[in-house]
């Protein structure tokens, strides 16, 4: 990183919301990330330059002048010429005694600042010097303000916390105009173009537009659902985000403010920045909460579908000539012909480009019947008829048919087929009417010239009550098979003719609803993982080991996706690309990366649908609405102005509550961090020593925000708590680089209280049986203590002991372990650390015993804070020490003398200004402690006097400080510091 | 407070319901009084930001009867519903008139005790609720330096975010004592305490004008130096409320048969400036 301000070596990295935007000449982005500038190549996607500038403001708002910058947060402000942007530039922060709402470039070349209370500061040529400050004699409170010059005047529209907006001219001192109409603060206003009119949006989550002159009120918009953050006014629309996490683009006609886009690119919850490209005001970027930044282009409507064609079943007839029904079925020979059946038994053949038709088969048998599938990007199709047979057909008309009988006579009508293409090889599944009848496999071999032929015909043993779905073949030929009750079964598929039984058959996968896909994504000998889709919205990565000739499923995978239904997964370029439909429309969504591709609004599920795709931008959507066939693709010509919409990732959209490091790595130079936030969401995220992080996956299991989060000492577990009781236990497999995560249990819940927290917990490998044992502990908001033995196995908890400290909440348990002792340690919201010896309980458990026992009578309880413990570490040296951390402010040191007692060594009663949230143990002479005052404060402890003394003293960008995490990336430990937005620090320096 | 399902989860505001209280933030001013004893013996009390009236309740029950009542008043924009022995202004405390109109209801005797329970619209922006939340603050404090006899007691609302320590040394200049005070009922979870200045003295010197960011003198250093300046304190902080009292971060299991009651609000809830929008999202016409 390149610092602006000051030299500040431990900063690696800011993820947190993108709080200012504003595009700059020659195809930059400027981003205020925290309190560094971030310049970005817009149509490359290049990230060019991270500079911070400000010592601790964040960067609020940006206004790019003609040949300067000017740039606000806080009380702080700067400026930067704009052909030095890109060099090594020096920049000096200034500061206001008030908060500074709005900046702006007056015709006078001079930058121009509004503060919180109504004044306009005039800053003189230099930049150095506040030169005058205008009021209009009502100085009150202000949550937004915006500058509009002419050639003589200048005008502020001051957004009150009243909701009013006042409109003032600074020539004459005094307001010209109130405009009153909205209730509750004023978050945002903005000038029109040629400044007659401003557009507002206050508390009351409505968009309206005025007229100055008149103070009249010109349209009302709604339709945000929750409070709206930032508005802008262009020539012929009004951009709008906010807190419901939406940009929207707004249509001002005729008195009628209508909202014609929603673009939902963020997660979490706010949409905090947003700017407009300065020449042909065609891109909008915002910038979220959640640390993203996306670039989104107005002309297209909506996103990416330029090809949107429409044409009615009859004008088909007519340029067939034929009357051949309604269509029903498609399939492709690649994105932009298709295959179609109809009702009349016509196989018609429609290319995309030209939108022409022609006739390709009939036949009487398929009259009535419509079964057709095709293979990715093979010019052949399957076309099953109601006496079993499959008639095998090629892109060019009058071509040589191939007509596949059935296996035996009794079968009757073909029911279902799935396609697999592999090499030169075209596999085609058959399920027949007749459910006793086993199912056909057919190989077809293409060969370079001339039609497709015949390689083999075997039959598969059918299994009962499994209409099979989708299925994929890895390169030994191991088959896949799913159902549409959710079951899977495996097939070895030698290269003869001779009927196969299936080597494993298992139900309920992930649920009893349909696999809508199978795809192999990993294989070694004796193993192959598969990705199986679920319509419920779950996927799920299971392998299929085959283990002294038996064959076994594990899965090793599991997670869902934000919204709908998943009705097909492909592999691109590494990403995990879902297709489904949610409400009334059709979506198509990069799971690794978190965005939707394309979206198309046709009605829902119930229709006859197929969606090709090749690549990012190669990809179409044809499906049937009423009486009419709908085409929908990408830009033909990829006339995309940008090459990423998605400029900036980031991580969590809400508050990160909990962060833990993992001692497991899948990258040898990265620290591998689970951290769990208030949005429900686990995200495992790669930490690099330059700051980078990569996100390898984000997990929805929890129903609420999550509490806690620990990796088991070897990193082959996760455990994770939050309200509802949810205490989930993750198996997590690293299979290259890819980090998988089973969840494979959740402790039984015994209460219909929602909000009952699992609030902390503390997890113990156990050597009992074979296998992996955990003991763990789980402490409630409801002063509940629950003992477990769990299983990994069996994926079983055992109740080992139950009971309860007092009536208050516990907020952290913790345990000290000597051999076979054991004390627990819990620390309440009455400020007191209590010790039980679960002595007895642990050796129970270690002669498999399953008995439930007696709770133990706390051993010692001593007052170590004033209200909550906010946060505990246990110290090992010779002896055993507590170090807590309090919502009174204080750190707390104690020594423990076993179970007989302990003793309050030292009391830091300000050791912070705030909850001290979050403690952690570097090593045997080093404590690290994390508070809401955004501090980080390193410690050093003196062994013989059990004291600790400050030896540092660190600001963190990070609001709302609460969990802090530390380990090794490369060769240099790092520190994340989570809470509002993710920090990244060098430990080593 | 609404009739909702919160009445399950949360159980300083069922007790509240319960109590008649007007909200559960009265359970805070209670905490607050049973610690540091600010409400025993004195006459003239004004409660600030005061709507919907939970801390003005209080007021009334604890001091509006007797031979010695004292005068209350209670201030805010937003009306406040009738309390006995309580006069409500609908006034701005940033306006001079609300001090006159003060005054004159004490015949011009100064206060004894000031409060203000205010919070700002929260947006999320860490940094700038903290400032409104501090700006609110001032502009009490200001009221107050005016309206408070010497030895008078001040308590606010604070957030005790990443500039809370300046907000402290500037009131360690106006006061003997500033004790940052956490009623139990108020969430471990959340930025809230309460700052009590007890013994209101300011130092020889001391311009209320000092309390202002509006300063308009030209020119002005700029430079980041004169900010790093700025005094820090760190207040003394003290947990209120029994510790045998409800804890706000714990679960209750309310009793067999409890929970199927639920209780009406002990006031209508004041309509929130979305109260539209909501409609619309109910009738789902907001889309």
């Amino acid at each position: 990183m390149v610092y602006g301000h000051e030299v500040d070596k431990k900063s690696l990295a800011f993820y947190g919301s993108v709080t200012s935007l504003a595009f700059a000449p020659k195809n930059l982005l400027l981003a205020g990330r925290g309190s560094v500038l971030s310049i970005y190549d817009w149509n490359s996607g290049e990230l060019l330059k991270d500079i911070k500038l400000f010592k601790r403001n964040k960067i609020q708002g940006i206004a790019v002048g003609l040949s300067k910058i000017l740039l606000w947060g806080a009380y702080s402000f700067g400026i930067i010429n704009i052909p030095s942007l890109l060099d090594n530039f020096e920049f000096t922060e200034l500061v206001m005694k008030d908060w500074l709402m709005a900046g702006h470039w007056g015709l006078d070349n001079r930058a121009y600042l509004v503060t919180a209370h109504n004044l306009l500061l005039q800053i003189s040529i230099d930049c150095k010097q506040l030169e005058k400050v205008f009021s209009c004699g009502n100085e009150c409170s202000l949550y937004s303000a915006s500058v509009y010059s002419t050639s003589d005047d200048i005008y502020v529209a001051a957004g009150t916390v009243f909701g009013s907006i006042d409109i003032w001219s600074v020539n004459k001192r005094e307001v010209i105009s109130v405009l009153n109409g909205h209730e509750g603060s004023i978050f945002n206003v903005q000038f029109s173009k040629c400044g007659s009119k401003v557009v507002s949006c206050s508390d009351d989550r409505s968009i309206r537009v005025w007229d100055i002159d008149r103070e009249t009120c010109l349209a009302v918009g709604w339709g945000h659902m929750a409070r709206i953050w930032q508005l802008k006014f262009l020539e012929n629309n009004i951009i709008s985000t906010g807190e419901d996490n939406t940009a929207r683009v707004w249509e001002l006609k005729q008195g009628k403010l209508d909202c014609v886009q929603t673009w939902e690119g963020h997660t979490g919850r706010n949409v905090w920045s947003m700017a407009v490209n300065g020449l042909d005001e065609t891109l909008i970027a915002t910038g979220g909460a959640d640390g993203r930044i996306r670039i989104w282009d107005l002309d297209e409507k909506p996103r990416f579908i330029e090809n949107r064609r429409t044409t009615d079943f009859k004008s088909i007839e007519t340029a067939i000539g034929k009357s051949c029904g309604s269509v029903k079925q498609f399939a492709a020979f690649n994105v932009t012909s298709y295959a179609l059946s109809t009702t009349g038994g016509y196989i018609l053949s429609y290319d995309a480009v030209n939108n022409s038709w022609d006739e390709l088969f009939y036949n009487q048998s398929v009259v009535g019947f419509s079964l057709l599938k095709g293979w990715t990007d093979k010019p052949y199709i399957a076309v099953g008829d109601r006496f079993g047979r499959i008639y095998i057909l090629s892109q060019e008309r009058n071509s040589d048919v191939l007509v596949l009988e059935p296996p035996t006579d009794s079968c009757n009508k073909t029911v279902e087929m799935v396609t697999i293409s592999k090499d030169n090889r075209l596999y085609l599944l058959v399920q027949y009417g007749n459910l006793q009848a086993p199912w056909s496999l057919f190989v077809l071999l293409e060969e370079k010239t001339g039609p497709v032929s015949l390689a083999y015909a075997s039959t598969l043993e059918s299994h009962a009550t499994f209409p099979f779905s989708a299925a994929a073949i890895n390169d030994s030929g191991l088959l896949v098979v799913g159902s549409r009750f959710g079951a899977l079964a495996v097939y070895a598929i030698a290269d003869d003719a001779s009927s196969k039984k299936s080597v494993g058959c298992w139900r309920r996968i992930m649920s009893e609803d349909c696999i809508t896909n199978v795809i192999v994504t990993h294989e070694e000998p004796d193993l192959t993982d598969v990705l199986i889709t679920s319509r419920t919205g779950v996927y799920s990565v299971c392998s299929v080991v085959e283990e002294d000739k038996k064959v076994i499923l594990q899965k090793i995978h599991l997670n869902r996706v934000a919204k709908g239904s998943i009705e097909g997964a492909i592999f691109i370029g590494g990403d995990l690309i879902l297709w489904g439909f949610k409400n009334n429309y059709f979506f198509v969504w990069n799971e690794s990366k978190q965005y939707e591709i394309m979206s198309e609004v046709c009605g829902g599920p119930h229709r006859f649908w197929h969606f090709s795709i090749r690549s990012l931008t190669k990809f179409a959507f044809l499906y049937t609405k009423s009486t009419a066939l709908c085409f929908a693709s990408p830009y033909s010509s990829m006339l995309q102005k940008y090459t990423t919409s998605l400029l900036q990732d980031g991580s969590h959209g809400r508050e990160i509550r909990a962060i833990s490091a993992s001692s497991a790595k899948n990258d040898p130079d990265a620290l591998l961090v689970a951290s769990g936030s208030e949005d429900t969401c686990i995200r495992l995220t790669n930490v690099y020593n330059d700051g980078r992080i990569e996100t390898l996956g984000i997990f929805r299991k929890h129903v609420s925000g999550i509490q806690e989060l620990k990796w088991s000492d070897d990193g082959k577990y996760l455990f994770s708590s939050s309200a509802r009781e949810e205490f989930v236990v993750w198996q997590v497999t690293i299979r290259r680089s890819i980090v998988y995560m089973y969840p494979i249990a959740s402790a039984p819940i015994e209460s219909d209280v929602p909000d009952l927290r699992v609030m902390d917990f503390f997890a113990k490998k156990v050597e009992i049986a074979e296998g992996v044992q955990f003991f763990i502990v789980t402490v409630y908001s409801d002063s509940t203590i629950k003992v477990w033995l769990f299983d990994t196995t069996e994926a079983k908890f055992t109740l080992k002991s139950a009971g309860r400290y007092k009536t208050c909440c516990i907020f952290k348990v913790s345990a000290i372990i000597d051999g076979e002792n054991i004390l627990l340690l819990t620390g309440g919201s009455d400020g007191y650390i209590t010790c039980w010896n679960l002595g007895p309980i642990m050796e129970s458990v270690l002669t498999q015993n399953l008995d439930c026992l007696p709770f133990p009578e706390q051993s010692w309880s001593i007052r170590a804070h004033q209200s909550s413990i906010k946060s505990m570490e246990i110290m090992r040296t010779e002896k055993a020490i507590i170090i807590s951390g309090g919502d009174d402010n204080s750190v707390s040191v104690i020594d423990v003398n076993g179970a007989s007692c302990a003793e309050q060594q030292q009391k830091l009663a300000s050791a912070h200004a705030s909850t001290v949230s979050s403690l952690m143990v570097l090593n045997d002479h080093t404590i690290l402690s994390a508070a809401v005052d955004q501090r980080v404060r390193f410690w050093s402890f003196d062994e013989s006097r059990s004291k600790l003394i400050l030896e540092r003293d660190e600001y963190t960008t990070v609001s709302d400080t609460g969990c802090i995490s530390f380990g090794w990336a490369g060769d240099r430990r790092v520190l994340v510091i989570g809470g509002a937005g993710l920090a990244i620090w060098n430990l080593d320096m | 407070m609404g009739k909702c399902s919160k009445d399950k989860r949360d159980l300083y505001y069922r007790k509240a319901k319960e109590q008649g209280w007007r909200a559960r933030s009265a359970f805070k001013l209670l905490q607050l009084d049973s610690e540091f004893h600010f409400l025993d013996n004195i006459s003239r009390v004004v409660d600030l930001c005061a709507a919907p009236g939970s801390w003005s309740q209080v007021l009334s029950r604890r001091l509006a009867s007797g031979p010695n009542a004292a005068t209350i008043v209670s201030v805010d924009l937003q009306p406040i519903a009738p309390l006995p022995g309580v006069i409500t202004l609908q006034a701005d405390i940033t306006h001079p008139s609300t001090l006159t109109n003060i005054l004159k209801l004490f015949g011009g005797e100064p206060a004894d005790f000031v409060c203000s329970d205010g919070a700002p619209d929260v947006t999320g922006l860490h940094d700038l609720d903290e400032y409104i939340q501090g700006q609110l603050i001032l502009s009490a404090l200001t009221l107050a330096t005016s309206l408070l006899r010497e030895g008078g007691t001040f308590v606010a609302k604070i957030f005790r975010g990443r500039d809370v320590d300046l907000l402290y040394s500037q009131l360690a200049l106006l006061f003997d004592h500033v004790t940052c005070a956490k009623p139990r009922s108020s969430r471990a979870s959340s930025l809230e305490a309460f700052v009590v200045c007890e013994g209101y003295r300011p130092r020889p010197g001391w311009q209320p004008e000092s309390l202002q960011l509006k300063d308009t003198k030209v020119p002005q250093d700029l430079s980041i130096a004169s900010m790093d300046q700025s005094e820090r304190a760190i207040a003394s902080f003290i947990a209120c409320g029994d510790l045998s009292d409800y804890d706000a971060d714990a679960t209750y299991q309310l009793e067999q048969g409890v929970q199927a009651v639920s209780l009406d609000p002990v006031q209508k809830p004041t309509a929130p400036p979305y109260k539209t929008a909501l409609e619309k999202k109910r009738a789902g016409t907001l889309r």
